[in-house]
């Protein structure tokens, strides 16, 4: 784990589609004209409705199971790099997280992120012992281009033992 | 949307946060932990109920700015944002915030005005989320 190496790439499961757009929208009954009016996103110079900028992480994650997969177990967490990439300790929490969005998320875009880890600063708390990460994560298209970052920090620890 | 000014609100959500919703949610965003769908999950967990997930916060977020500053806006930042406590089910909650800075700047060459946003989530007289969020408008 050194700081600036690229410790995880992932693809998104899908290409943004305009059905996971409208259900998205449905889900958190969202009003902007964009995400559901493609009159009002082409008069805003785009081809048709744009993807809400906060379905970014859902774009970007990878298939849950995929056909040859070994079955999903009971209780499998989204497939996200956090719990996979052998930080030290047992425990997690995500401390901060700060998206910055770049380009619009259009329909037909797939999502490939990148996972670097920016800083590591051992330190123990009262919850136990452990190390902060921060994370830098990038977020391109199949173009090429960079649509958003993310930077992220989580606690990574061993739980103190409670006195016997 | 009048321009604004520093220290000025942002138009307020509020929506009942149902275990309902949180399972619509789940299904739209692919976010299938059981611990935002199932309140038993939850509470072995040490939550007193099913709660909402981080690409939930910023999709209320996103809502937020977005619905008060006009179609023509543009979504820049969300964050820093710290999460707290739990966003429960069962629970209402609002979701406000408030005009802290404004900065002159282009977008896709086209001149307009940085807006950032201090947000706050409030489920009764718990606040389980604060943060930081920043959205652009064109010069009117």
């Amino acid at each position: 784990m050194t700081a600036g190496e690229i410790v995880a790439r992932t693809v998104g499961a899908e290409e943004i589609s305009e059905s996971a757009i409208r259900r998205y929208v449905e889900a958190h009954e969202m009003e902007w004209p964009l995400y559901s009016d493609a009159e009002a996103a082409r008069a805003h110079g785009h081809d048709t409705v744009i993807a809400p900028w906060s379905m970014l992480l859902t774009a970007a994650m990878p298939a849950y199971w995929a056909p040859g997969q070994e079955p999903l177990r009971p209780g499998a967490l989204p497939p996200f790099m956090w719990t996979k990439l052998d930080l030290p300790g047992s425990e997690m929490v995500t401390t901060s997280v700060d998206l910055e969005f770049l380009e619009p998320l259009r329909v037909g875009d797939r999502i490939e992120t990148t996972y670097r880890i920016v800083r590591t600063t051992p330190k123990t708390t009262r919850v136990g012992e452990g190390v902060y990460v921060d994370f830098e994560l990038e977020f391109h298209r199949q173009d090429g281009t960079l649509v958003a970052v993310e930077r992220t920090s989580i606690y990574s620890y061993t739980p103190f033992r409670s006195e016997p | 949307m009048n321009p604004p000014a520093v220290g000025d609100a942002v138009t307020p959500l509020t929506l009942h946060l149902s275990l309902q919703r949180l399972i619509m949610v789940s299904g739209a965003n692919r976010d299938f932990a059981p611990t935002h769908i199932d309140h038993e999950a939850a509470r072995e967990g040490g939550a007193p109920a099913a709660y909402a997930d981080i690409m939930f916060v910023f999709t209320m977020v996103d809502r937020l700015l977005l619905e008060w500053a006009g179609p023509a806006a543009l979504l820049r930042r969300i964050g820093p944002v710290k999460l707290h406590d739990f966003v429960l089910a069962g629970e209402d909650l609002t979701v406000t915030g408030t005009v802290t800075a404004l900065t002159p700047a282009a977008a896709d060459g086209r001149p307009g005005t940085d807006i950032d946003v201090e947000v706050a989530f409030t489920q009764d007289t718990r606040h389980p989320v604060t943060g930081h969020a920043r959205v652009w408008t064109p010069r009117p």
